[in-house]
């Protein structure tokens, strides 16, 4: 497994006009889904430890944003399930009715979207504006192994300044985990 | 607390959509009567009175009252035919979003789909699906009695007697949790079988019940509840 970084947001990186299916099957169109709303997409995935250490704090973190009208999240597992069957369609159903996940969990199949945003590793966190440009890319805080020790907590922090107006924050920390498993081109 | 303009107030700050009258027919009636007139995610429909409630099998509700009960339906927009175990999946939902905000009480789930406080139905559901061409809602009926219960059914009882007076606060945390869940079971509906993990939580739940005689010892993907060798569909109770 190798450690993998989030590279620093890209200025001009938009929500994509792009639609992919959920873990039940439904088709969600992201611009439709993050329309006017603060955006947080969260590229994870069923087998990465560093997804498990942090899943139930962004589990958590969504429910504390679910009475705010105008905030939007959603997950989205691009990896090629060949060698890591844990993060099959199926398993990934299952993940998402067993933690009981409070946004969309959507299967990247084509690995388009990881590419369009160029997403690196799991966890990969984004958090859009309400124009749809990135705002912020990094970690969620700055303990993922123990919650108990968590000081900052980073996207919590973008995520308000977002909804509320304020510039995004300058120092942005990279999230760190597994790499996105990508297809073999077969070329 | 008045739930049923607490639940208003709640929902105006969260922009649901939400059709509020003093009395209607039945909150479930109208939602079907207006569904294909919406494309809203999610529409709520809030009533002091109901003049004809009704539960299962049209089974008379009665709310004798203003502002005791929440009178509720919650009405969703799902891509395909919700299938008959949206109607236990909601029950598991709507008995953890109790739990959890309000822990000290003995909550348990009842088939087909009441909600027991310490062993009492406090909160009843009433699921229905319209659909027009490839369009699909889902009609979740919600009653909870919230500071008063029917006088007439001495297996009923009220939030407060149940745990004493509900705050605003616990009411929209309660509500936060039932909008997260209830969103969860929409976005599954379709899904003709339980997940092993929904089986496991459901039979915990219901054999939670004090009243029950005998426990069940299996609720299969299929919504069946196994017990002493015999098998009852959960769409049959």
């Amino acid at each position: 497994m190798a450690l993998t970084y989030s590279p620093k947001s890209q200025g001009d990186l938009k929500v994509p006009e792009f639609s992919l299916k959920d873990v039940f099957g439904k088709t969600v169109d992201l611009r439709e889904l993050s329309s006017k709303k603060v955006f947080c997409l969260m590229f994870i995935c069923n087998h990465c430890p560093y997804v498990k250490a942090i899943e139930d704090r962004l589990i958590a973190l969504a429910q504390n944003f679910s009475n705010e009208s105008e905030i939007q999240f959603a997950a989205v597992c691009s990896n090629d399930p060949s060698d890591y069957e844990e993060d099959s369609i199926e398993n990934l159903k299952a993940r998402a009715v067993e933690k009981k996940y409070p946004f969309p969990y959507l299967v990247d199949e084509s690995q388009e979207l990881a590419r369009m945003l160029g997403a690196v590793c799991t966890p990969d966190l984004y958090v859009f504006d309400r124009q749809g440009s990135v705002f912020y890319r990094g970690r969620l805080d700055d303990s993922w192994r123990d919650p108990a020790k968590v000081e900052s907590e980073d996207l919590k922090e973008a995520l308000l300044a977002a909804l509320t107006g304020k510039d995004a924050p300058v120092e942005q920390i990279p999230s760190m985990g597994c790499s996105i498993k990508w297809k073999v081109d077969p070329s | 607390m008045n739930a049923f303009e607490q639940t208003g107030t709640w929902a105006k700050k969260l922009k649901i959509p939400c059709t509020m009258k003093d009395a209607m027919t039945s909150t479930n009636d109208v939602a079907k009567e207006e569904a294909f007139q919406t494309h809203d995610p999610l529409k709520l429909y809030l009533a002091q009175h109901q003049t004809e409630g009704r539960g299962r099998f049209d089974r008379t509700w009665e709310d004798e009252g203003h502002g005791g009960f929440l009178l509720s339906t919650w009405s969703f927009d799902v891509s395909r035919s919700p299938s008959p175990m949206v109607t236990p999946r909601i029950g598991l939902m709507l008995v953890e979003s109790f739990s959890k905000i309000f822990p000290e009480g003995s909550w348990s789930l009842k088939a087909p789909n009441d909600i027991l406080l310490n062993g009492k139905k406090v909160a009843g559901i009433l699921t229905e699906v319209v659909s027009k061409g490839d369009q699909f809602r889902l009609i979740v009926g919600l009653g909870v009695n919230v500071s008063k219960s029917p006088k007439a059914l001495k297996t009923a009882t009220s939030l407060t007697e149940g745990l004493g007076e509900v705050s605003t606060d616990q009411w929209s945390l309660f509500l936060k949790e039932l909008k997260n869940g209830l969103e969860h079971a929409a976005r599954m509906s379709h899904m003709s079988k339980l997940e092993p993990s929904e089986c496991s939580q459901i039979l915990d739940w219901l054999n939670e019940n004090p009243n029950l005689k005998e426990q069940y010892c299996e609720v299969n993907a299929e919504g069946q509840l196994v017990y002493d060798g015999q098998v009852l569909n959960w769409m049959e109770l």
